[in-house]
């Protein structure tokens, strides 16, 4: 008689809705009738939705589940309910761009829901296997995904990349958990954790092991050395596949990290010393070489991958100052650039000039004059982005280098500061084109639709209601982060 | 409540006129004017209520703690600087609303939206208690002025406004980074009580040789918005480029910020630091007060012309400050207020002839006075209050600059009073080539004279030059209180020997230097 | 005798060698074998990991048996994700071959900034 071990179906519930949503909209799919769109989208939007309710009912458990492969915490229920806005964001978004692009769109939403799940995977793993799965899950649709647009060249090149490079850095990452496994022998986080307190981070096995997975990670989350994939593979692939690698893929790389670096119940502490050292090293080239990146770039979505390249060296301060305030600063930060990139993302979706994508920067000029709805929008988006005051950007950026600042990481601080600084004129030189130029010649703006607005409309109402009453987030995050 | 209000009823008033249907351009225009003449209005009870003469801060709305997490609170308040300061800008931002009713033709929600929040911000500034809330506001008035500049400006507007974004947020950021050193500071000095209250900070016993370092970082953000030589090079693109009631806020309110941020926060905080790097800034003052009026001889510009004269006048403003006195503190202050009203009041002038010519320059003009008037009158007066002829405004504050300069050195006073004469030079040279002599051009003879909406925007400034002229005592009273908080704050550093203007050496201690890295 | 380090060092050669073979070598199809080395060495560290107290040739406790199946585990899933990888890649290498009829990494140059 084989004992099973108890199980809280309720703790993956969110998990399991997503799976099951995937499995309905392939099904839908599949009939022989053609199936309309609006159908597919609110199918999905539906299921989002119900985990979405799901995932705010849940309660944390600091404890492990599932025979130790997964942990349900306060942070796994903040990112999963982070992870399903975004999605339900990016289902908006892909619903209009499907009208203009061919894309089949019944198993592009399949593969946007594992992609998803994938993520949320990540967020509430407690092994290495989990996790790994769950990195997997999300970067084998979205290698999928960033290639579906087939009318496009640039669409096929940009998924080849991501898949080669991806693959490769799954490689790092694996053969980074291979030796954890083996330092401690065991995959399961928990147990690596205590085995470290007890015996030390210090072996070569360890520190190997935790080097390599902080490659294969740092691909993921295209930390500078290891960005180089980002700016093709954003350009290329369809833009709301970009939006979900920008948004979707850097939270969960950064959960990943959270998961590996700080396991569950014992924080960094054993990792302060190099780790720290590494990471800062890591986050100064990124800031550095992201801003610097970003600022020669025409085309919008290049732009927004080394804006979004630049972001990951400030979430990654958090590693480095290595406290509580720090991993709250994380967390709200999270959250900002999850609106402000999707809401940035969702405007150059909706914006289409004479039946064509505004790809090219000057391509927005005399936006304002036409809509000064959704330039106003992406006017909002990009100072956020750019961290002015009054937004979401600014709150989280503060905090970040506030977290530095504390743990006496000056230069640290005041390079993020300076390099916040020159990202402003690249951020700014979009509102000079939206605002201050005459529209090129014969250059008719479409009409913007409801999708478009309930999109980019809702992630300004989040960067604008986190930048003006950030307690909103805080009391979430002073209680989830309460058990670690 | 009441400051409360007077800060937010321009913000609701955006908010509405952001909610406005386009077509509704004239609604939208009033209800502009009628937030930030609201915000005016209730300027007039706080000055009732405002108890003259009591040091410390007035008036202050329950604190309200706001981002709890770092110990952010909504705490604001006046003394006689800010009150003098809330009044001005509420003023100078409903005439500049009011001339703009024919000035600004395309966008017109927009400009309206901005210049409102652009009120707000700078109302904030003046009246910010907590650190952080006053750095929000700081910021919250660059980016409509970005946008004022950029979208409503001349034909190098795009560039005057990133040179504008781009200095201004350079020095925001450094003073960012030294409010956080700061906070951390204080939150060990109080035990781990983490706030931005100012008083805190100025409790803060800091370490001389870390406060060099850090004086410099927290107030170039204030020298470059003053501007200072050599950090005013956005002034003149920015002044010259800006619509008109972008030049008036700029040159009436925003130089002021910097002034403001200098005495409110900088010197109490680094007393001893403001002390030491005084020659030195003396220095640059000076400079600016020199070059900037031989800058404004040269322009051919009108705008640009008092653009320049800008730079000159805060330059003496800056000395007076620096020279750490009773005299030369209160010469400062009013100085602000002056400077705002009659320079203010000469882009007005500026705006209005440019309206109807379409030119800004001087060579364009020549015997104005014939066909208007009226306009000369106002503009004579204007004038002559930015040169500082007795009874009027500008003469009170440069004798109070001069004579406490004078009990400092002798030497700086004479360089300064060059910069009156200069001053003088180049208006009345302006004054004669625009509005005297025989009319040369065809389309100088059929301009109108300024209609009465115009006047009515001339004549509450053209009054207060001449109030301030003749009974500045209400006003001296009024800054004294925070006059005599500033010079208790750098007293012990001074220097006893008076006059002590050699440069002294500034010792920077090399562990301080290690300990920022 | 061969020992754990023995194994180790075999899949630190493989490790390297697909590391190699990803950046030096110019054909997808060569880069995704490369890879799929990468992993597999991968493979076999954690099988010799998770049997590590056999080569220590003592008594076995229960413990040795938990790593030994948590390893196995592993090893079996990170083989079928493999899988699912190469499935995934193939289609996509494919993708390009319709579109460019190359699969050589250096004629994939449309995107540049």
């Amino acid at each position: 008689m084989i004992d099973f071990p108890e199980i809280s179906w309720a703790s993956i519930a969110p998990q399991t809705v997503i799976l099951i949503t995937a499995l309905t909209v392939l099904a839908i799919d599949l009939l022989p009738r053609k199936i309309e769109r609006i159908n597919i989208t609110l199918t999905a939007l539906l299921g989002v939705v119900i985990a979405l309710i799901f995932a705010r009912n849940l309660t944390p458990a600091y404890e492990t589940d599932f025979s130790g492969m997964i942990y349900r915490d306060g942070v796994s229920i903040y990112l999963d309910q982070l992870l399903l806005a975004g999605t339900a964001l990016i289902l908006l978004m892909s619903h209009r761009y499907a009208q203009f692009h061919p894309i089949a769109y019944g198993e592009y939403t399949v593969l946007l829901l594992f992609a998803s799940l994938g993520m949320m995977t990540i967020s509430i793993s407690a092994d290495l296997i989990t996790l790994f799965i769950g990195v997997e899950l999300l970067s084998l649709s979205l290698y999928v995904m960033s290639g579906m647009d087939k009318s496009s060249l640039s669409s096929g090149e940009a998924s080849v990349k991501y898949f080669l490079l991806g693959a490769f850095s799954t490689g790092f990452l694996v053969y980074g958990m291979a030796l954890l496994f083996g330092a401690c022998r065991t995959s399961n986080l928990v147990l690596i954790g205590s085995a470290i307190l007890d015996g030390g981070a210090g072996t070569p096995l360890l520190i190997l092991g935790f080097a390599l997975v902080l490659v294969g990670l740092g691909f993921k989350i295209s930390l500078v050395p290891f960005h180089m994939w980002a700016p093709d593979v954003y350009q290329g692939a369809p833009t709301p596949v970009t939006a979900w690698i920008a948004a979707g893929s850097k939270i969960a790389g950064f959960a990943a990290l959270l998961r590996i670096f700080s396991l569950p119940g014992i924080s960094f502490e054993p990792f302060g010393g190099y780790w720290a050292q590494a990471i800062w090293w890591l986050s100064m080239l990124t800031m550095i070489i992201g801003n610097a990146g970003a600022l020669v770039q025409n085309d919008i979505k290049r732009m927004l991958a080394y804006s979004s390249i630049a972001h990951g060296g400030y979430l990654s301060m958090a590693f480095t100052a290595n406290n509580t305030v720090g991993l709250q600063a994380l967390l709200f930060y999270l959250a900002a650039y999850l609106f402000m990139t999707l809401g940035a993302f969702a405007v150059v979706i909706a914006v289409r000039r004479n039946g064509r994508e505004c790809l090219s920067i000057p391509d927005l000029a005399g936006l304002a004059r036409q809509h000064p709805g959704v330039a106003g929008l992406m006017a909002v988006f990009l100072f956020s982005l750019a961290g002015m005051p009054f937004t979401a950007g600014f709150v989280g950026k503060l905090w970040l280098f506030g977290a530095a600042i504390q743990e006496k990481y000056y230069l640290l601080a005041a390079v993020g500061i300076l390099t916040t600084l020159l990202s402003f004129y690249y951020y700014l030189r979009i509102i000079v084109f939206m605002y201050m130029h005459e529209p090129q010649k014969d250059a008719v703006f479409d009409a913007v639709p409801a999708s478009g607005r309930i999109a980019a409309g809702l992630a300004a109402a989040g960067v604008l209601a986190l930048g003006v009453y950030p307690n909103l987030l805080w009391k979430v995050l002073a209680a989830h982060t309460n058990g670690l | 409540m009441l400051l409360t209000l007077i800060t937010f009823i321009p913000l609701f008033g955006a908010l509405v006129i952001l909610a406005a249907p386009k077509s509704y351009i004239e609604s939208v225009k009033w209800t502009a004017l009628a937030a930030s003449a609201a915000s005016l209005a209730l300027c007039i009870p706080l000055m009732i209520v405002f108890p003259y003469g009591e040091p410390g801060f007035h008036l202050a709305p329950r604190l309200i703690s706001w981002i709890p997490a770092l110990g952010i609170d909504y705490r604001i308040g006046v003394d006689g600087l800010s009150l003098i300061l809330v009044v001005l800008t509420a003023l100078l931002s409903s005439l500049s609303i009011l001339a703009s009713f024919s000035g600004i033709q395309t966008h017109q929600k927009e400009f309206y939206f901005f210049m409102l929040i652009l009120e707000t911000g700078m109302l904030g500034t003046f009246v910010a208690l907590d650190m952080f809330l006053f750095f929000l506001f700081w910021e919250l008035m660059l980016v409509p002025m970005y946008f004022i500049i950029g979208v409503w400006g001349g034909r190098q507007r795009i560039y005057a406004s990133i040179k504008f974004f781009l200095y201004t947020a350079f020095g925001s950021a450094l003073m960012l980074l030294v409010i956080f050193y700061l906070y951390f500071q204080a939150a060990d000095a109080m035990g781990g009580v983490m706030s931005f209250n100012i008083e805190n900070f100025i409790t803060l016993e800091l370490d001389p040789s870390k406060q060099y370092w850090l004086f410099f970082a927290f107030i170039l953000a204030f020298l470059i918005k003053m501007p200072v030589f050599p950090l005013h090079t956005w002034l003149p693109y920015a002044h010259t480029e800006a619509p008109t009631a972008g030049s008036v806020i700029l040159a009436g309110v925003l130089l002021k910020t910097g002034v403001y941020g200098f005495l409110r926060f900088a010197v109490p905080i680094f007393p001893a630091a403001a002390v030491a790097f005084t020659p030195w800034l003396m220095l640059l003052a000076l400079i600016g007060i020199v070059y900037g009026a031989m800058l404004a001889m040269v322009q051919h510009d009108v705008k640009r012309l008092v653009a320049y004269s800008s730079v000159s006048h805060m330059g003496l403003l800056l000395a007076g400050i620096l020279s750490w006195n009773a005299q030369g503190l209160q010469g400062g202050i009013i100085q602000m207020i002056n400077h705002g009203l009659s320079t203010g009041a000469l882009f007005l002038i500026v705006g209005m002839v440019y309206e109807r010519r379409h030119t800004r320059e001087i060579d364009q003009f020549g015997g104005l006075a014939k066909v208007m008037p009226v306009y000369a009158a106002f503009f004579m007066i204007f004038m002559l209050s930015s040169i500082g002829l007795p009874g009027l405004n500008g003469f009170v504050g440069e004798l109070l600059v001069l004579i406490g300069l004078m009990r400092v050195s002798l030497v700086w006073t004479c360089i300064a009073a060059t910069g009156v004469v200069l001053g003088a030079a180049y208006m009345l040279w302006l004054y004669q080539r625009m509005m005297f002599g025989p009319i040369k051009l065809e389309a100088n003879q059929i301009l109108r004279d300024i209609t009465r909406r115009e006047i009515l925007v001339l004549l509450p400034l053209a009054l207060l030059c001449f109030a301030i002229g003749f009974y500045p005592a209400p006003l001296q009273a009024t800054i004294e209180p925070p006059v005599q908080n500033i010079i208790q704050a750098v007293q012990p550093y001074l220097p006893d020997a008076s006059p002590w203007y050699e440069l002294p050496e500034i010792q920077v201690d090399q562990s301080g230097a290690a300990g920022l890295e | 005798m061969i020992g754990l380090n023995h194994y180790l060092l075999l899949s630190g050669v493989l490790f390297c060698l697909g590391v190699l073979g990803v950046i030096l070598r110019r054909n997808v199809l060569i880069i995704l074998m490369s890879v799929e080395l990468m992993l597999n060495a991968a493979n076999i560290a954690i099988a010799a990991f998770s049997r590590y107290p056999l080569f220590n040739a003592g008594t076995l406790t229960q413990e040795d048996y938990m790593t030994a199946g948590n390893g196995l585990v592993f090893v079996f899933l990170i083989l079928t994700v493999s899988a699912a990888e190469v499935g995934v890649g193939l289609a996509v290498v494919i993708n390009l071959y319709r579109q460019r009829s190359t699969v050589n990494i250096e004629e994939v140059n449309l995107l540049q900034g």
